[in-house]
């Protein structure tokens, strides 16, 4: 069985109707499936995150039982999609561009961007971070290009992962973390 | 797991610089690189969006050793002291990008003093004009096994006075791979010829002696639309007989002299149109009988005559310059027996033999002219920033 998944791990559809057939297909399915993951801020990376989230909590809770997407996964890319960013938060996005800019004041936006970043933070970043730090065992690269601001969290849950290549791409840090969560 | 490789670009954000956080960062880094150095393979350390009066970055008062450490790759920004250089410089290296110049008293010293780097195969090394040349040349000298050097940008006095006569003297006898840049200051605004660059004829004469060279690129300054080097390519040709190797060579920042035009700097972008163009671009008729029959299927359905009559003459300009470019290839292929692959005018060109010992045909790769930026950087430094 293993040997046909690997003539079908390039046909996307193929993949996804073998994950169907039983929780053996299912998971030899996703080792391709979830080999790379891009999250681009897409509904589906939403989701993705909140399931490894989830897988997180079993694994801290050492209550892994049933397979995970989280073993399957070794390279993660976090490169947000600016029109995934603009469909999520599209009050943010109109007061930026089209024909909508002039009805907002600067405190408008301001708190727009306020709102849409708290949303970034706890609902994706966070969950993101938690996945990162316990969630996939084999990961073994991790390539970040989101512009947001990283915190001290960010340093702890890239050194716990197990990934031995790791890109920071023009990463923004909002103090530099000495002393908290880089030493060993 | 320990880590093996990092790309390592991060900068404060923009609401937190300010000096007393800006002096946390050089602990940052050393803590981090502290961490990581036991089992570090590849250091990629770039300084975007760094502010250029940020402290100093240093490695604390004990040295950090990087035991394990093959590909450094170190931003031209990077601001790191000598002994912090010095650490990452005494690494097992075997590809160095060594971006930061030997501006001070005591970089020019350790530029000078550093024992050779005795597995470097590559290196890439932008030399600055704010560096001290007899640094950058004494580094050089110690590494004569090199096989693959990049030197882009340098000043042309340095290049023509210490780098060329350098390579050329028959010590570096591994050097596969040669990619020099002339970098002559002028000013920005010239718009007639006097802008025009040309290689001096010994400079590339001393080139054509290196003679394991399999891939050269010699290119010259370039800024917005203007290229300068008025090329000689008779003349080059004598100058490379020898290099029997090459296989790949490539020429950047090459201009030429148009019947009618008075911009040699403007060669590619005024495109100037006479009878010696009309008659060129019907060369090659093999080349366009597919672009022929779609223009035919599209004339019949608009055309506009001013812009029609723009688009007919930068497509007659294209496929001259297009054609006179090949031949020139295939005149270097007579010339070059190993050459497989030729860069001129803007075109990418392969070199194909379907008749041994008949003559040799140039193909161009691409539909239209590219600067080849990626390739470039790809085949003769260590890839592209980005």
């Amino acid at each position: 069985l293993a040997e046909i998944v690997d003539w079908i791990a390039d046909d996307r559809q193929t993949l996804a109707s073998l994950a169907l057939v039983n929780s053996d297909c299912r998971q030899l399915a996703r080792s391709c499936q979830f080999a790379a993951i891009c999250f681009d801020y897409s509904p589906s990376a939403h989701a993705i995150v909140r399931a490894l989230a989830e897988e997180s909590s079993w694994r801290r809770d050492g209550a892994v039982l049933q397979p995970t997407i989280g073993a399957c996964v070794r390279r993660i890319t976090v490169s947000s999609d600016r029109r995934w960013v603009s469909a999520r938060h599209p009050e943010l996005s109109d007061s930026f561009f089209g024909n909508k800019v002039e009805s907002h004041t600067d405190a408008q936006r301001l708190a727009l961007e306020e709102e849409a970043s708290k949303e970034y933070y706890n609902a994706y970043y966070g969950p993101l971070l938690a996945a990162i730090s316990g969630a996939m065992p084999h990961l073994q690269t991790i390539a970040w290009h989101d512009r947001m601001e990283v915190d001290a969290g960010f340093f702890k849950a890239i050194f716990r992962s197990p990934a031995q290549h790791i890109k920071l791409a023009r990463v923004p840090m909002d103090i530099p973390y000495h002393t908290t969560s880089v030493s060993a | 797991m320990p880590l093996r490789s990092l790309y390592l670009d991060v900068s404060l954000a923009f609401e937190s610089r300010g000096p007393e956080v800006e002096s946390g960062l050089s602990p940052f880094f050393e803590t981090l690189l502290r961490r990581c150095a036991p089992s570090l393979e590849s250091l990629v350390w770039l300084f975007h969006f760094w502010k250029a009066d940020q402290p100093q970055i240093s490695f604390g008062a004990n040295p950090i050793s990087f035991p394990r450490l093959k590909l450094l790759k170190l931003d031209r920004r990077a601001d790191i002291s000598p002994c912090a250089l010095s650490a990452l410089l005494n690494a097992p290296l075997r590809q160095l990008f060594l971006g930061p110049a030997p501006s001070t008293e005591a970089k020019k010293s350790l530029f000078i003093s550093l024992s050779p780097l005795r597995n470097l195969d590559e290196l890439v090394i932008p030399i600055s004009p704010f560096g001290d040349f007899d640094a950058y040349v004494a580094f050089l000298e110690k590494h004569p096994r090199l096989r693959k050097l990049c030197i882009d940008p340098c000043s042309s006095e340095l290049l023509d006075s210490g780098i060329i006569p350098l390579l050329s003297a028959g010590k570096f006898s591994n050097l596969r791979s040669l990619s020099l840049s002339w970098y002559e200051p002028s000013s920005d605004d010239a718009f007639d010829n006097s802008a025009v660059v040309r290689v001096a004829k010994e400079s590339l004469a001393a080139i054509g002696t290196i003679l394991p060279l399999e891939q050269l690129r010699l290119s010259t300054r370039t800024d917005g639309w203007r290229r300068r080097w008025l090329i000689d390519h008779d003349e080059m040709r004598s100058c490379l007989v020898a290099l029997s190797n090459l296989k790949k060579l490539a020429i950047c920042g090459d201009t030429y002299e148009t019947d009618g035009s008075l911009h040699v700097v403007g060669y590619y972008s005024v495109r100037t149109v006479s009878d010696s163009e009309r008659r060129d671009a019907e060369a090659r008729p093999e080349l366009d009988e597919d672009a022929d029959s779609r223009n035919c299927d599209a004339d019949d359905e608009d055309s506009d005559g001013a812009s029609e009559y723009g688009r007919r003459s930068d497509e007659i300009w294209e496929r001259a310059h297009r054609n006179r470019m090949l031949e020139q290839a295939e005149k270097y292929a007579t010339t070059l027996p190993s050459l497989e692959w030729m860069y001129c005018g803007q075109r990418p060109m392969e070199i194909i033999d379907p008749f041994p010992g008949v003559s040799k045909f140039a193909v161009p790769l691409t539909e239209e002219r590219d600067e080849c930026f990626t390739f470039f950087e790809n085949l003769f430094a260590m890839g592209p920033h980005d």
